[in-house]
């Protein structure tokens, strides 16, 4: 579903941000990507949604190649991978359900197809009651939810995560992990980026170490 | 299409500064461009009027009989490019030269003989009137015998060539450069306002949007602002033109085309400008 083949990225001649990477993500699997501020995690998601090429190697996605793909197919792609960050990127001006439903809306979904599935996503995460609050009205974990919400609501192979408890409280962040676990057992993959090692420990899945640029294990 | 334009109205609320920005500046540069025609058409027009005006007179010797007239009138208007020929007897000359000195006529009259010379006033076709076109029909009537002179205000006709050159190529400039410096100024605007929204276009982007998707909304807002500067601008410009025509007889508006043409122009240039502003920004990032 997922495979780097020996990739490499470089921003400057001399900088490698990711050096000969290797590894695959079958359907359904969960896995951490771990390692410290500038390993390299962020730039190994953006490989995959393909917002970055690979300087060397290649990386497949759902059978598209980063060689061949054209500057068309990438938003194509796109609908299929699911990202969420740390810091939301959820739209201002929005409230919830119009967050949710934007990422259907921006991609040609029928009015009733929108509303159906914006609100058994809303319900889904929980957030049925909050769904007229606008993002500043809205706690951290709720923000989360609800980035989430945008992400799953176009029913993604993979669900890409980007620190996303990097801004909420250890509390929270736990109901954010199980809500991914439960997310993932529902059959979709999660790759989730984490420096936060309390929140791998024990919880038996599969990690990716990076350590600058470098894949370091694959336990 | 409904999700677009509320997208565009959308963004036209969050970015009310931006949009007058943009409808101000398009606004101003249609009503100097309109301005400038106004004054090209006018200029122009009034060249062509002096221009009407060039006749070649020659004058002819003393004494030639009406047969004589009459002949060489006809060979003059076979030769290409006269189109009529007016005979000033003695006397008319006398008389418009009189009326001409007005409460100088008293000069005249203490001549006791009258010193005009009878004349014929050729008339050109308009495409004739060239420096070229007077100097070579000029020389032909010239050889005519009965012709005492000729005049034809030689230096007159450079001056008109000189002025009609330097006004069509200065107004082909100055369109250019406003032009093009509208369309920039347009360009950078909604840039700054696809900048100040770039959270939202890389959201679009990350859920999969396309770009012609991402680019629609942007070039309906333009295709908003210009539409508003174009009735304002063409308000404006419309009434400069009605107040000027009213004033002044021999200005001429041709109004309809004014304003229509302003319409336009302010319309494509909002359009072109959000296109490549949206353009640039959407090729810059993947």
């Amino acid at each position: 579903m997922i495979e780097f083949s020996h990739v490499y990225k470089y921003f400057k001649k001399d900088w490698a941000a990711l050096e000969d990477i290797s590894f695959k993500i079958q359907k359904g699997d969960f896995v951490f990507l771990t390692g410290v501020s500038g390993s390299g995690k962020s730039t190994l998601l953006k490989l995959i949604y393909m917002e970055e090429k690979p300087t060397q190697g290649e990386i497949f996605v759902d059978n598209l190649s980063s060689a061949t793909i054209k500057k068309n197919d990438i938003p194509f792609l796109r609908r299929k991978i699911g990202v969420i960050f740390q810091d939301f990127k959820l739209l201002e001006d929005r409230n919830v359900y119009e967050n949710i439903a934007f990422g259907l809306e921006v991609t040609g979904g029928s009015r009733k197809l929108v509303r159906e599935k914006t609100l058994a996503i809303l319900q889904k995460l929980r957030l049925g009651h909050r769904r007229n609050a606008f993002p500043y009205q809205l706690s951290g974990g709720e923000k989360q939810r609800v980035a989430i919400g945008r992400a799953l609501v176009r029913e993604p192979f993979i669900l890409l995560a980007d620190e996303p408890t990097g801004n909420i409280d250890p509390e929270t962040s736990k109901d954010i992990l199980k809500l991914m676990k439960d997310i993932n057992a529902e059959g979709t993959a999660v790759l989730m980026a984490t420096h936060d090692i309390d929140l791998v420990k024990g919880s038996g899945k599969r990690v990716l170490n990076l350590e600058h640029g470098r894949l370091k294990g694959d336990i | 299409m409904i999700i677009i334009i509320r997208e565009a109205i959308r963004g036209m609320i969050h970015n009310k500064m931006m949009v007058f920005v943009t409808i101000a500046v398009i606004s101003f540069s249609l009503i100097i461009l309109g301005g400038f025609s106004i004054f090209t058409i006018n200029g122009l027009r009034f060249v062509n009027l002096a221009e009407s005006k060039i006749k070649i007179e020659a004058f002819l010797v003393d004494g030639l009989s009406t047969t004589e007239v009459d002949s060489l009138s006809k060979r003059i208007e076979n030769i290409e490019g006269v189109i009529n020929i007016n005979y000033v007897s003695k006397d008319e000359a006398y008389k418009l030269f009189k009326d001409r000195l007005g409460k100088d006529k008293d000069m005249l009259e203490a001549l006791s003989v009258n010193p005009l010379p009878a004349s014929l006033e050729i008339d050109l076709d308009p495409a004739y009137k060239t420096l070229e076109n007077l100097d070579r029909i000029s020389l032909k009537v010239g050889l005519f015998s009965g012709i005492e002179d000729i005049s034809y205000g030689k230096r007159w006709i450079a001056r008109i060539d000189k002025i009609i050159k330097v006004l069509l190529l200065a107004d082909l400039i100055f369109a250019i450069i406003l032009l093009v410096s509208s369309i920039l100024l347009v360009t950078m605007t909604v840039r700054l306002n696809v900048e100040s929204r770039r959270d939202h276009i890389d959201i679009m982007r990350l859920v999969g949007a396309t770009d012609s998707f991402i680019r629609i909304p942007f070039i309906f807002e333009g295709l908003i602002a210009s539409f508003i500067s174009s009735v304002i601008s063409a308000s404006v410009i419309y009434g400069i033109l009605f107040l000027l025509t009213s004033r002044f007889k021999d200005m001429r508006g041709d109004m309809n085309i004014i304003t229509v043409s302003i319409f336009v122009l302010g319309i494509l240039i909002g359009i072109i400008g959000s296109k490549i502003a949206v353009d640039k920004y959407l090729k810059e990032r993947v």
